[in-house]
């Protein structure tokens, strides 16, 4: 079994107006109202003076259930949507390691499901422990990037990125988030720049839907349950327009969709469901026995789902 | 918001839309019908028939409620046109 102990988020304090990275970004005044007004985008947060390390590092640093247990940790495992952050021989992983006192940990990244990729390091860092068998053993799944790039800021007409650290401690046991299922597709037909080819983002526009349902259905399928069970969906924040759509399409109420963050922390790569977790306990939407829903896209293209029982 | 078509306001919509694409697409458009497809025609995305909703907007002086808009709202112009006659307030 596959649980989830704690999650802890970081969000820094400098926020920025999509009106204002207008300029950086080479966005229209009809764009910017286009990411205010249907996308759902007002501001994003920037760790200006931050490394990629101290982002991770402040998230992690919050979790209260690895105080004491850092023993425990087999696995650091950064979940990441870049496929490079940092020029050899800079490390940024396992500098957070180090500064959490998980030096003897096994460290490593998994990427290339792009900002579905968080999903597959919970889903990876809990069969690892499995596998290993010592029911004390813990990983810490990271998550969050630096927006350093014009690509790493900006997905034209559908998103911004913002900056944000999540962390999130699974364990093989425990009383909180239990994983029921895990559902997952890659279609590597949609591999490629988007901005650049229409066609295939044109294709892409049109499978997203289509495919993102049918791995939360699957997702919901291989649970045992239907999706009426379902008591809440915690999105990645690819925009808003296309989670009010995608709600209606599985006749699923988009009021128990957790959007409230995507005008406040925009995309913030694979960190999306962590931080909307962290939501939806401050919200006080998770009862016990809950069971919500998890799910994300990555560019390139990987759809992914996850179930678990709160 | 009104449910019910607004016929007038529909073929308005329709002329305005006209103008509209050739500045949002950024080139002249060949002659378009009710059935004329947003993307396998014209090549729209999502992301650029929003605009043309923003324009719209501006153009007609109205407020459009896109919560409820769909996929099938945005195949043809035609469909377009009726989504924003049956989804739209006077500003």
């Amino acid at each position: 079994m596959t649980f989830i102990d704690e999650v802890a988020v970081y969000l820094p304090g400098h926020r920025v107006s999509v009106a204002d990275l207008a300029g950086q970004l080479g966005l229209t005044a009809m764009q910017v109202r286009l990411f205010g007004k249907f996308l759902g985008f007002a501001e994003v947060r920037r760790d200006r003076d931050g490394t990629l390390a101290d982002l991770l590092y402040a998230a992690a640093a919050e979790l209260k259930a690895l105080r004491g247990r850092e023993h425990l940790v087999r696995y650091v495992v950064h979940a990441r949507n870049l496929p490079v952050v940092a020029p050899y021989p800079l490390n940024p992983l396992h500098e957070v390691s180090e500064r959490l006192g998980l030096g003897h940990a096994v460290t490593f990244t998994i990427t290339h499901h792009a900002c579905a990729t968080g999903l597959i390091a919970i889903d990876a860092a809990g069969r690892l422990l499995a596998a290993d068998g010592d029911s004390d053993g813990l990983a810490l799944v990271l998550a969050g990037e630096k927006a350093f790039t014009h690509d790493a800021q900006l997905v034209a007409g559908m998103s911004i990125f913002g900056e944000a650290g999540a962390a999130c401690l699974v364990a093989m046991n425990g009383e909180s988030d239990r994983l029921l299922s895990y559902a997952c597709r890659t279609r590597g037909e949609f591999d490629g720049r988007l901005e650049s080819q229409p066609e295939l983002a044109s294709k892409y526009e049109e499978e997203y839907p289509l495919s993102l349902t049918e791995v939360m259905l699957a997702a919901v399928g291989q649970a045992g349950l239907r999706l009426d069970d379902i008591s809440l969906i915690l999105p990645h924040n690819v925009n808003a327009v296309s989670w009010q759509r995608l709600s209606r399409r599985i006749d699923f109420p988009v009021e128990r969709v957790v959007l409230d963050n995507v005008p406040v922390t925009g995309h913030a790569f694979c960190a999306d469901m962590l931080i909307n977790y962290t939501t939806a306990m401050d919200r006080g939407l998770l009862r016990p026995g809950d069971r919500y829903l998890v799910a994300a896209a990555g560019t390139g293209a990987t759809f992914s789902a996850m179930v678990f029982e709160h | 918001m009104t449910a019910n078509l607004d016929v007038a306001l529909r073929q308005r919509v329709f002329d305005t839309v006209l103008l509209i694409l050739p500045r949002v697409l950024g080139r002249e458009i060949p002659a378009i019908a009710d059935s004329t497809q947003l993307r396998g025609d014209l090549g729209l995305r999502s992301a650029t028939t929003l605009e043309v909703l923003l324009e719209l907007e501006d153009s007609l002086e109205i407020q459009i409620n896109v919560e409820e808009i769909g996929q099938a709202n945005m195949n043809t112009i035609g469909d377009l046109a009726d989504y924003v006659a049956r989804h739209s307030t006077k500003d």
